[in-house]
């Protein structure tokens, strides 16, 4: 055991295993270096870049959505305000018309009434026209039947409108 | 108590078989490990790859306490090996004991490959020589030589100097105490075992699982410390210290 730690007491192994050694690590080296680290790095290499790539696509991702969800929240205020402009403007066109209908209304009603009005005058006045020959002959006849005397019709018409015009302005008064 | 490797003579060399054959095999456990686990990657890894992942990020770990983010890459895979040798090595002669005896000898033919100083002082030798090589390679060697050994003050240079041999010492040394300590101590329960039969074969049966638990622990331990030490000393030459 003391051999051991002398170092090169035992001086026919030393060397060769000391070169075994380093051989053999050198070798693993570069045999792991080949089959194994080169795909193993360039597989970690890989995920890492995919993974920095789903990380900014997420990130672009997450401002496309909240730019979208931006122009819908406003297409659908400008909707909201259209929407109520269009009620608002439909309230007006049907109040607009219901005035003028209205208006119509009673204008028509008073011009019916007022032609009623009108026809009813001319029907009075025919009425009291025909009423007043319908005197006036009653009255000649009474006079012819009262005077018993025969009176000329066409110059006594005369004298008599004139009195039942009289008669008529008295009333009238 | 007196193991011996069995050492055979080609022409004028002398070779360690016992450290050979295990150093080999570990090489073999190490490469299969990683080639296996590095089959069929995937974006999303799953079992294997998991594992394999696991452990170059805890290597990674190690390497980003101590070295600038930048420099991490570069020496990743040589922590990464680094780290899978001095572990797989460390643990590889828990499992079983193999002694043959020839002749009065008891010529052993299965240890840790770090249960023996050349080993250790090999690997610290690589480690502190591939430190001195990376800050030469990035700063050109005067620029090397003034930020290693005359910062901070000139004075220092001898102390600096002699510092990357016992770094050497310390680095090697210590891995090689630890594991020796533990294989010597599994050699002593084992005797105890046979040493009586059936009577002492029994009660050391949990003695040796709790001492070969413990050497577990204790060799996944300075693996880490191996490799966070020798990225400390790797960091001492490529970072300017003003």
């Amino acid at each position: 055991m003391t051999d051991y730690f002398l170092i090169g007491s035992t001086p026919n192994t030393t060397l060769t295993s000391m070169a075994f050694v380093s051989l053999s690590f050198v070798l693993l080296l570069l045999l792991i270096k080949k089959f194994a680290w080169q795909p193993m790095t360039k597989m970690l290499d890989k995920r890492a870049e995919t993974i920095a790539n789903n990380i900014d696509d997420a990130e672009r991702s997450k401002i496309t959505a909240a730019q979208l969800v931006a122009e819908n929240e406003a297409i659908l205020k400008q909707s909201r305000a259209e929407a109520a402009e269009i009620v608002r403007k439909a309230k007006e066109v049907a109040e607009k018309d219901a005035n003028v209908i209205i208006q119509d209304a009673h204008a028509d009603a008073k011009r019916h009434l007022e032609q009623g009005k009108k026809e009813l005058e001319i029907e009075k006045a025919k009425l009291i026209d025909s009423a007043k020959h319908e005197v006036a002959d009653l009255s000649i006849e009474i006079a012819e039947k009262i005077i018993k005397k025969e009176l000329d019709l066409a110059t006594h018409q005369e004298l008599i409108n004139s009195y039942i015009e009289g008669l008529g302005s008295q009333n009238e008064d | 108590m007196d193991e011996v490797s069995k050492i055979i003579r080609i022409g004028p060399l002398d070779f360690d078989l016992t450290l050979m054959g295990m150093t080999l095999l570990t090489c073999i456990i190490i490469f299969t490990f990683v080639y296996v686990c590095s089959r069929n990657l995937e974006m999303k890894p799953r079992g294997k790859q998991n594992v394999l992942e696991w452990v170059i990020d805890f290597v990674k770990k190690i390497l980003s306490d101590n070295l600038p983010s930048s420099e991490v890459s570069n020496h990743h895979l040589f922590a990464f090996t680094m780290f899978l040798f001095v572990l797989v090595s460390n643990v590889i002669g828990l499992a079983t004991k193999i002694e043959i005896h020839e002749g009065n000898q008891a010529v052993s033919y299965w240890k840790s490959p770090t249960a023996d100083p050349v080993v250790t002082l090999t690997l610290a030798t690589i480690v502190i020589l591939l430190t001195n090589y990376f800050g030469v390679q990035k700063f050109g060697f005067k620029n090397y030589f003034k930020n290693s050994y005359a910062e901070p003050a000139k004075f220092l240079m001898p102390i600096k100097l002699m510092e990357e041999v016992t770094n050497v010492l310390t680095l090697g040394l210590r891995l090689y105490g630890n594991i020796y300590a533990g294989e010597v101590l599994l050699t002593l329960i084992t005797m105890m075992a046979t040493s009586k039969g059936i009577f002492s074969f029994i009660p050391s049966l949990p003695l040796e699982m709790i001492w070969q638990g413990f050497s577990l622990f204790i060799g996944g331990i300075q693996a880490f410390i191996f490799v966070t030490l020798s990225t400390v000393y790797l960091s001492h030459k490529i970072e300017a210290e003003s």
